[in-house]
């Protein structure tokens, strides 16, 4: 814990971020070019079984249940790849959407395709059993026994019900991360173990070439983004890096900063207001990635953390001890300087909101009096960061206004003993150009959401505000 | 997705699916087109019965495959008395065995003047099939006098492996 940080120097701003909103009008085209492809490919299996005379298959109830079965396992496997792809952390989804928006896409679909593959398995079951005369036991009893590959397939819908069951937020909140994290992992092998079915029995896919390759492409794409992406990436570069702890420091009574260090740290490639998992490479730890956001702009020197104590795991990298190895998976995320579009900029932090906030700072190239920073504590003597958030703005002429005192009006986002005045009109005084600079919100959510609101009645647009949700 | 492309797409999307609906109902319309085209043989089978005739002197290695199996009461009652004077042409050859994920396939294919006129089982076991499907299988052999009809939905495997014994039936000839 005594190690002495490296010398603050900072790093000179980044002087290559475009601004205005071509940029942005861009990004949203490439949004929806990929968004309706991913539809697309919907829309391409509907229409592939309905050339196939799918619609003709709805004459009578077993006719019926046949083409739900088939209808509902095209659509749910198509969803389901998608579904893992979103959750492979590929660095170009990350760049357009962000690594929250693509977990929260991520989350929302859990639900639906379950209940489509469900109902593949139900009306498959009873379409045999009507057939077949049986009880839907008996006719259970006998599709195990007499093809290979149903049993697989079945323990595949059972894996994808434990896991979405875990994953419901009143489970989720019961359960540790890494318990959550083990069995959501089943996922993997619920795909796996059920692909053979819809090949060696998939009226839609058996024995049709085109169809054959449509899958087999989709399926790929997928597991190729998710072995790079997901692991090989990752391994590769902390191989080459060999990152380990250099220092550790106190800034705070409840946060502290690691210092991380490794050969040619560019190659790490991230931004300010960017963040990556980091791993502590111990016996108990190394399965166990954090998310933190980096507390420095990106330099050759060193990656630093700025944590707050507040966890289990947190707690324990107070005695983190210099020379550890660790690795890191990412950067992640589009609270950066890509999203940048006016010349004046507002940052606004809480708390342990601060990290992002001070790489920003340091990163953005302004000219002096258009950056100006709000730094929400609740105690001046006891603020992370605030020595360094104070030399920056001494440094480069912005403003710096620190927000000291206990939680005011359950509404506001201000301290309360400053509460003669709206929070916007407070907002105003301090940061005039509001309304016409991009604004840069990191803190708990429900703080971020008031500050929001707040930003709506000044009228900066939303397409200005940026703020990212801890979503992971 | 922007609301623009949202519509775009989704009325896309929508148009896209309709068409392939359509276009893929033609299958049940073709079925229909053939029915009739054959009921409209067995409505006047007369005059086509005397050209075939005229064409070649056998009549039945002429007429296609089609209005043959049709069961209606008249052209087969026409057809039946045929086969019998041509004599040597019965012939039945047997397939391979054929070995297949849930189960054996051997046929035994008769084929009397170039049509296939009966197939039997020699070998069927099998794990498990919808009701009716080796039946099937023989009925649109002979109907189709090949291997080139339409496949048993949920039994695309039999059927492959059936039809990969006829093949090699019909090979022998």
């Amino acid at each position: 814990m005594n190690q002495t940080a490296p010398q603050l120097t900072l790093t000179p701003p980044n002087q290559r971020v475009r601004l205005g909103v071509k940029k942005i009008a861009q990004l949203k085209r490439s949004q929806d070019l990929l968004e309706s492809f991913a539809w697309g490919t919907v829309v391409l299996v509907v229409a592939m079984f309905f050339l196939d005379g799918g619609m003709a298959k709805f004459g009578n109830l077993t006719d019926a249940l046949g083409a739900t079965s088939r209808l509902t396992a095209l659509v749910g496997t198509d969803l389901l790849l998608i579904h893992t792809l979103l959750v492979a952390r590929v660095p170009w989804l990350d760049k357009l959407y962000g690594h929250d928006k693509v977990t929260l896409a991520h989350k929302k679909l859990g639900k639906p395709i379950l209940y489509i593959i469900s109902a593949h398995f139900l009306a498959t079951l009873i379409q045999f059993a009507i057939l077949d005369g049986k009880s839907i036991v008996d006719e259970m009893v006998y599709l195990f026994v007499a093809i290979p590959d149903m049993w697989s397939a079945t323990l595949g819908l059972v894996l994808m019900i434990v896991v979405v069951f875990t994953s419901i937020n009143a489970a989720r909140k019961k359960l540790s991360y890494e318990s959550w994290h083990v069995i959501h992992l089943l996922a993997y092998a619920s795909i796996l173990i059920a692909v053979p079915h819809q090949f060696s029995t998939g009226s839609d896919i058996a024995g049709k070439p085109l169809q054959t390759l449509f899958w087999v492409t989709l399926y790929l794409f997928v597991a190729l983004n998710v072995i790079w992406y997901r692991v090989l990436a990752a391994v590769v570069m902390n191989l080459k890096l060999g990152l380990r702890v250099t220092a550790v420091t106190r800034e705070s009574s409840d946060t502290i900063s690691v210092y991380v260090s490794g050969r040619g740290l560019e190659r790490l490639g991230g931004q300010a207001g960017q963040f990556y998992m980091l791993r502590i490479m111990d016996k108990e730890n190394w399965l166990k990635p954090h998310p933190f956001s980096i507390s420095a702009a990106p330099n050759n020197r060193f990656v630093r953390f700025t944590i707050g104590a507040r966890g289990d795991f947190t707690k324990g990298l107070v005695g983190l001890k210099v020379g550890t190895r660790v690795a890191l998976e990412g950067p992640f995320g589009v609270f950066t300087e890509e999203r940048r579009t006016c010349e004046k900029v507002t940052l606004i932090a809480a708390g342990v909101g601060a990290p992002p906030i001070r790489a920003l700072a340091e990163s953005m190239a302004a000219k002096p009096g258009d950056i100006t920073i709000l730094y929400r504590v609740r105690d001046t003597e006891d603020a992370a960061l605030l020595s360094e958030l104070e030399q920056v703005s001494r440094e480069r002429g912005f403003q710096l206004h620190v927000l000291a005192g206990p939680r005011g009006a359950a509404t506001s986002w201000l301290p309360g003993h400053l509460n003669s005045l709206p929070d916007q009109a407070r907002l105003i005084e301090m940061a005039p150009f509001v309304s016409e600079s991009d604004v840069y919100i990191c803190g708990p959510a429900a703080w971020t959401k008031s500050v929001e609101k707040t930003l709506a009645r000044v009228g900066t647009p939303a397409g200005q505000i940026h703020a990212e949700e801890f979503a992971w | 997705m922007r609301r623009a492309t949202k519509t775009f797409v989704g009325l896309a999307g929508l148009g896209i699916m309709i068409a392939a609906a359509k276009a893929g109902m033609p299958l049940p319309d073709a079925a229909a087109v053939v029915t009739e085209n054959t009921s409209s043989n067995t409505a006047t089978p007369t005059p086509t019965a005397t050209a075939t005739a005229t064409a070649t002197p056998k009549p039945t290695t002429t007429t296609k495959p089609k209005p043959k199996p049709t069961t209606k009461p008249k052209p087969t009652a026409t057809a039946k008395p045929t086969p019998p004077p041509v004599v040597a042409g019965a012939v039945s050859k047997t397939s391979a065995a054929i070995n297949y994920e849930y189960g054996t396939i051997q046929v035994k294919v008769t084929k009397d003047a170039g049509n296939i006129t009966d197939v039997t089982y020699l070998q069927s076991s099998y794990t498990r099939l919808p009701n009716g499907t080796l039946t099937y299988l023989v009925n649109a052999s002979i109907q189709a006098n090949g291997s080139n009809f339409t496949k048993v939905s949920r039994a695309t495997v039999t059927t492959n492996a059936y039809k990969k014994a006829l093949e090699s039936a019909l090979g022998k000839f």
